[in-house]
């Protein structure tokens, strides 16, 4: 029995994953994201849809959401609708990122996801650099880079008014960073 | 093994959506998975569908992950059941491989010939694809991974009695199988 111990032992050991283990990985979670913004996609459409159809209980989405689901107008078909969108919504509301170094692009990607409209300026300063954006149910960032160093822009979800915060490797940089809103002018 | 203070901020960072943590995560755990797939299923291409399948589930359900409990048992359980899985699913492959094992069975001249041929790697692997599934695993998880049987009883939720037993009938299975490659 030692023997076959040794034989195993000697022949079973690991073996290194191939790269493209990562590659495929990261093409199928990629291919995840696009389906989440598809269905976030949906899910503001049928949203639309829906405060058109009760002008009076669309003002805020939230506030449309419970009253959709405790009345849904069109019967059935309406409370359907409105489980829909819920569930869409419960959806859409997974933490998403992007990779950009577009302003507009970040801009559009983050109105799209949170609803919240960013006033990145279009042509930053080229001493910031824009790597991307995260959005989940509680916060949305916008991350930059100034002279190699990391900052990011942060929107609590939650906040009654909204509110940016900064944050920034030194306190030049986040001078600096308001430059991403702001123009030179009114930035200080 | 418990994870430390670093390992938890990577898994914090995955429960968050982090990409950069799961790259991290990624590189700490992708042999591993992978070799458990390889020892598993003996097919490079079908370990590579399994370790795949292993990470995007990882990270679906690493939000189910809380903190205190042991992670590599976690993700044993995870490489484990997917194994298992991607077992039913192709079982009806399973004539092709038996074809393969007649190669290394004995008793047959050609077989002889064609054993030789083969690498011992190669041989050991085939042999221990032609286990059951619950043999197959005790196997793995004991060579590939060098757990203790108390560390594969926690993975597999049974006894250590029980681990013991599949491993001993795997020995004499495998045994029988690899007489030939041992005495040539």
């Amino acid at each position: 029995m030692d023997e076959i111990e040794a034989v195993l032992s000697r022949h079973l050991g690991r073996a290194p994953a191939p790269v493209e283990l990562w590659s495929r990985v990261q093409a199928h979670n990629e291919c995840v994201v696009r389906v989440k913004q598809q269905a976030h996609s949906e899910c503001v459409v049928r949203v639309k849809q829906c405060a058109a159809a009760n002008p009076a209980r669309g003002g805020r989405r939230s506030g449309f959401i419970r009253a959709a689901w405790f009345a849904p107008a069109g019967g059935l078909a309406g409370f359907a609708s409105a489980a829909a969108a819920l569930l869409l919504a419960a959806f859409y509301f997974q933490p998403a990122s992007l990779s950009s170094s577009n302003a507009v692009e970040i801009r559009n990607w983050v109105q799209v996801r949170a609803g919240i409209d960013l006033p990145l300026r279009a042509d930053p300063p080229s001493a910031i650099r824009l790597t991307g954006a995260r959005v989940s149910h509680r916060i949305t960032e916008v991350t930059f880079e100034i002279g190699g160093r990391a900052g990011v822009l942060r929107v609590p979800a939650k906040a009654t008014h909204q509110s940016y915060k900064l944050a920034c490797a030194t306190a030049e940089d986040e001078r600096l960073a308001c430059l991403l809103c702001h123009s030179g002018g009114d930035a200080f | 093994m418990v994870l430390n203070e670093n390992d938890w901020e990577v898994i914090e960072g995955c429960q968050q959506g982090d990409p950069e943590a799961f790259a991290v995560l990624f590189e700490a755990h992708r042999d591993k998975v992978y070799s458990i797939a390889l020892r598993f299923s003996g097919d490079p291409a079908t370990a590579l569908d399994i370790a795949q399948e292993v990470f995007v589930k990882l990270l679906a359900r690493i939000r189910d992950f809380r903190k205190g409990a042991r992670f590599e048992t976690w993700l044993y359980r995870v490489v484990v059941n997917t194994c298992l899985d991607h077992h039913k699913r192709t079982r009806r492959l399973l004539p092709l491989l038996e074809e393969a094992l007649d190669a290394i069975r004995p008793g047959r001249e050609t077989a002889l010939t064609d054993l030789l041929r083969l690498e011992a790697r190669d041989t050991v692997q085939k042999a221990v694809a032609g286990l059951s599934p619950e043999h197959r695993v005790v196997v793995v998880l004991r060579y590939t991974e060098e757990l203790s049987y108390e560390e594969i009883a926690e993975v597999l939720n049974c006894s250590r009695g029980t681990v013991a037993s599949r491993l001993n009938r795997a020995h004499k299975i495998l045994e029988r199988k690899l007489a030939r490659f041992r005495n040539g």
